[in-house]
């Protein structure tokens, strides 16, 4: 492609040329645009708001994908029970579930991470108790734990965030200490501590830094893992409710159609559902594969 | 070795008193149960010889040491709901749903350590690549949709296997065993598959990196160097290298699809603990809650124990050291 | 029909090269040398300057993105370059025999000795379990380690670390190959038992009459053991001879220097010398001398290629600027005695 020498690109640049060597990655990436897009834009991609009673008509009701509403607009995936238009309601279910899967993302790993920064640096007892914890939290399977939190929480957005950030906190906190941990050693930090840089600094400007790449690789797959299991605790009724119907409710709406035939009401939710998670987990797989030499050097 | 094993063996009943506290404190939280086991329009005094009766009018703590007293007789309550002593209650599903994790990560091993050999020897080859991709995949496939694609497919198209239910069983020490009977298998393979799916994605990929990186070992290549045959290399020098991580992780596994196994035991009406835990949260049925938790850890550290043990015959470094 | 001067080994212009990322490395380039019936050959140089890589060539070991892309391995008058890999594989651990840098990482930890003993006996004759466990604990006595039935049940980590370097060596005699190719087997161990060890393969050898490639970084080992030594730098063999005369008479300033650096006896006062700099990075190698940078005789000349210069029938130097340093800065040590006594 380029002939440019490497130190001539800019670092976005050559890691981008790394990251595609793999087309099925590349690939991948793109798909995760174009659906973080189509989730952004959702309103005014939809021929319908599927909530909005006003829009939708129970005479359309069960109609199998292409056909025609009573107003001419064409359903491509066909309609749910309520005469949903079902394209339209997984463009609204994937909004939800992204969301989801991304703000319990982000909120686990700030919590794992000022909790394993926090536990590498206090060291001694604190850093034994803390770890304790987290052995405790990871011993356990997150379904499980996520499974537990609602049971005492009950259901809503909100309680499934929590649940999910709950159920993996311990990873990211893990992971930090660890790097931390070694960081902490290192002789650059001396060097930093030697400045009498503040400590904000050395944690900003050194320690961060040098979290990044298992971080972001892990914090990837975890939002896909997220998006997962939120839509299986909706579907099984203990996660989000129905004013707010995650791509797993669409799924467990359909499920009660499928002995009768009427399978897309299960069956676009969930190809939709795997598209997301599948693309997120080829992006995240080939990150850590891009970021592994960096890791062992 | 007898020291390593009595101190794993501490250690797990720690984890577990430590447990069992977290799992009162933590369901006794959960709304008050007397909400919604008691008729609403019940009088107050009605509702209080109920609250007294369950007990549950006493201070958290003292709650605690006499649930402690009676788990120690082996009395976890009385269910609210089935009116039955909750730990029987568990204890009569736990043998359906055991049977279906062991099926599934049987499933998971014997697929999944092959490909993954294959794919980790021949990581620059068609073969080898599409095996991993198709890993990736497995791991994307939400466990519950998967389930409802098996049925759409193998029950309600083809109408090749049954989607509901263990069929015909077999006592089996006085347990009720499916996998003995033809009709049992047929009913046991969607669910097995099913939950299997996600640990054989893992086994694909563990057992690929773990070929890769014994593969450059020194001893690999002095194996080679020995003039030993190719097959004697992989089969022997490098799986029992292997086999040290798969185990930890089918070990782990284990716990993870004991949880998830209450996603396909709703999908394929499985009568384990699993369906029995998802009614039991809907309508706050604490003794149930509380036995499932507990019986669950129990099987945790059961599993991890003998995982330990297979770990120390695998590693014989490990039996010196002690851990 | 084989004539009687046959070499067990006769290595010519053997080049083997790395395809990496990076680009072309030539770590072993042009090697040539002979190894006879009986005969101790010491392989000199520092890390990376390909002595390693020639063993595993001999061993037809050289892994992707390496390749032996020229030359000839030809072992007692078979070229093992062409061999297929099948045939290859019955001559190693039989024919040729290689013993590793470092026993510890070399035997496998979680198979138990005797499995690999036993191993590499039935891989090549046709022996049963039970006679391939009497041969293998002949094996263990030979080279000394006591009580060889009670420690054939034993792992690797259970042994000390000179006992498992036995091991290693008893691995590469069980099927009393021709040729055993050892690849710095005591830079891990202790420098007493460095010399256990040193004697005793070479008293294996002579009894049996084994050829023996002994590699290593340190003059002073194969000054006492070998007949015959290779210096080797950056991929290229610098100087080779009988062993006396590359000590007493070295031509090539790189051998010059590393006899200097050996402590000797007699000039134990005086400051040891030092080559100047560091081997050259592989990857960037042009046509010149490679130790151009830090050869004190270098020349305008030597942005050339250097020749080979033929000093006898198995006495060779590739230089410009050959000969002994006059300066008596860092006299060659008398005979064979600095070799002998390990720092």
């Amino acid at each position: 492609m380029t002939n440019s020498p490497l130190e001539r690109q800019s670092p976005v640049r050559r890691f981008w040329n790394e990251y595609s060597e793999s087309k099925v990655a590349a690939f991948a990436f793109f798909v995760l645009c174009a659906i973080v897009l189509t989730a952004f834009a959702g309103p005014f991609l939809t021929i319908q708001n599927p909530y909005d009673l006003a829009q939708i008509s129970i005479l359309d009701s069960s109609m199998p994908p292409g056909s025609e509403s009573m107003d001419g607009a064409t359903f491509f995936l066909g309609t749910d029970d309520q005469g949903r238009d079902l394209l339209s309601a997984i463009v609204y279910g994937l909004r939800i579930s992204l969301l989801v899967g991304v703000v319990s993302g982000a909120l686990a790993v700030v919590m794992g991470t000022a909790i394993g920064i926090f536990s590498a640096y206090a060291g001694g007892r604190i850093d034994n108790a803390i770890m304790r914890v987290v052995d405790l939290f990871l011993g356990f399977p997150s379904f499980l734990i996520a499974l537990i939190c609602l049971a005492v929480l009950g259901r809503g957005a909100d309680k499934v965030v929590l649940a999910l950030v709950l159920s993996q906190w311990a990873n990211f906190a893990r992971i930090v200490r660890g790097v931390a941990i070694v960081e902490r050693e290192k002789e650059y930090m001396e060097a930093a501590k030697g400045l009498a840089l503040p400590k904000t600094r050395i944690v900003f400007g050194h320690l961060l830094p040098n979290c990044m790449p298992p971080l972001i690789v892990v914090s990837t797959m975890n939002v896909a893992f997220s998006i997962t299991l939120e839509a299986s605790l909706s579907f099984l009724g203990v996660g989000l409710p129905i004013t707010e119907p995650s791509l797993g409710l669409l799924i467990s709406n359909g499920y009660e159609y499928i002995l009768t035939g009427k399978h897309w009401m299960s069956v676009y939710p969930g190809v939709a559902l795997l598209i997301t998670v599948a693309s997120i987990n080829l992006v995240a797989d080939r990150l850590r594969d891009v970021f592994n030499p960096r890791l062992n050097k | 070795m007898t020291i390593f094993l009595v101190r794993r063996l501490m250690h797990s009943i720690v984890v577990l008193l430590v447990m069992s506290f977290v799992v009162f404190a933590g369901v006794f939280a959960i709304g008050n149960p007397v909400d919604s086991l008691i008729n609403p329009e019940s009088t107050q005094e009605e509702k209080e010889r109920a609250i007294e009766q369950l007990g549950l009018d006493r201070p958290l703590l003292e709650q605690y040491f006499v649930f402690l007293k009676n788990v120690a007789r082996g009395e976890l309550g009385t269910s609210f709901v089935h009116n039955r002593p909750a730990i029987k209650l568990i204890l009569e599903r736990l043998p359906a749903t055991l049977e279906l994790t062991v099926a599934a990560l049987l499933f998971a091993i014997v697929l999944g350590v092959p490909l993954g050999l294959v794919a980790g020897l021949n990581p620059d080859t068609l073969i080898g690549r599409g095996i991993l991709s198709s890993s990736i995949l497995f791991f994307s496939l939400p466990t519950f949709w998967v389930g409802l694609m098996l049925i759409m497919v193998f029950s309600v198209d083809m109408n090749w296997l049954p989607t509901t239910g263990r069929g015909e069983t077999v006592d089996l020490w006085g347990f009720k065993a499916s996998f003995l009977t033809l009709d049992g298998l047929r009913h046991l393979a969607l669910p097995a598959v099913n939950l299997g799916l996600y640990p054989l994605a893992l086994m694909i990929r563990l057992t690929a990196s773990g070929t890769q990186e014994t593969l450059p070992q020194e001893y690999i290549k002095f194996a080679r160097a020995k003039g030993l045959s190719p097959t004697r290399i992989i089969f022997l020098h490098l799986l029992k290298n292997i086999m040290i991580p798969i185990v930890t992780v089918v070990g782990l596994q284990f716990s993870v699809l004991l949880a998830f196994a209450v996603v396909t035991e709703s999908i394929f009406a499985w009568p384990g603990m699993g369906r029995l835990i998802i009614d039991s949260i809907n309508l706050l049925d604490r003794p149930v809650i509380v036995a499932y938790l507990l019986v669950t850890v129990i099987v945790f550290l059961l599993v991890n124990f003998l995982v330990d043990i297979v770990y120390s015959t695998l590693d014989p470094r490990v039996r010196l050291s002690g851990l | 029909m084989r004539s009687v001067a046959e070499p067990t080994l006769q290595v010519t212009d053997l080049r083997t090269h790395f395809f990496t990322r990076a680009g072309l490395v030539r770590a072993v380039d042009g090697v040539s040398f002979t190894v006879g019936r009986g005969e101790i050959v010491g392989i000199v140089g520092e890390s990376g300057s390909g002595k390693s890589v020639t063993g595993f060539s001999i061993m037809g070991l050289i892994d992707s993105p390496g390749r032996v892309v020229g030359g000839r391995i030809a072992f007692r008058g078979k070229d093992l370059v062409a061999l297929a890999e099948e045939d290859m594989r019955k001559l190693r651990g039989n024919r040729i025999s290689m013993i590793f840098q470092d026993a510890n990482t070399a035997l496998n930890p979680v198979i138990r000795v005797d499995t690999q003993l036993i191993e590499a006996v039935r891989a090549h004759r046709g022996v049963s379990v039970d006679e391939a466990r009497g041969i293998a604990i002949e094996g263990l006595k030979l080279v000394g380690i006591p009580a060889p039935e009670k420690r054939m049940k034993s792992y690797p980590h259970e042994f000390s670390g000179g006992m498992r370097q036995r091991l290693a060596i008893a691995l590469a005699f069980v099927n009393q190959p021709d040729l055993i190719i050892a690849d710095e087997p005591t830079t891990a161990l202790d420098v007493s038992i460095q010399a256990q060890i040193l004697h005793e393969t070479q008293k294996l050898c002579r009894e049996r009459g084994t050829s023996l490639v002994w590699i290593t970084h340190d003059l002073t080992v194969v000054a006492g053991l070998a007949d015959h030594i290779c210096v080797m730098y950056a991929g290229r063999l610098v100087e080779s001879g009988p062993v006396d005369d590359i000590l007493d008479n070295p031509q090539h300033p790189y051998t010059c220097g590393l006899i200097g650096s050996i402590p000797s006896v007699n000039s134990r006062k005086k400051r040891l010398f030092q080559i100047p700099g560091t081997a050259p990075p592989l990857l960037a190698l042009k046509e010149d001398c490679a130790f151009r940078e830090r050869c004190p005789r270098a020349s305008k000349t030597c942005a050339k290629a250097p020749p080979e210069s033929k000093l006898g029938p198995r006495r060779m130097v590739r230089c410009f600027h050959p000969g002994s340093d006059g300066d008596d800065r860092h006299p060659a040590p008398a005979g064979r005695r600095a070799g002998t006594l390990p720092q």
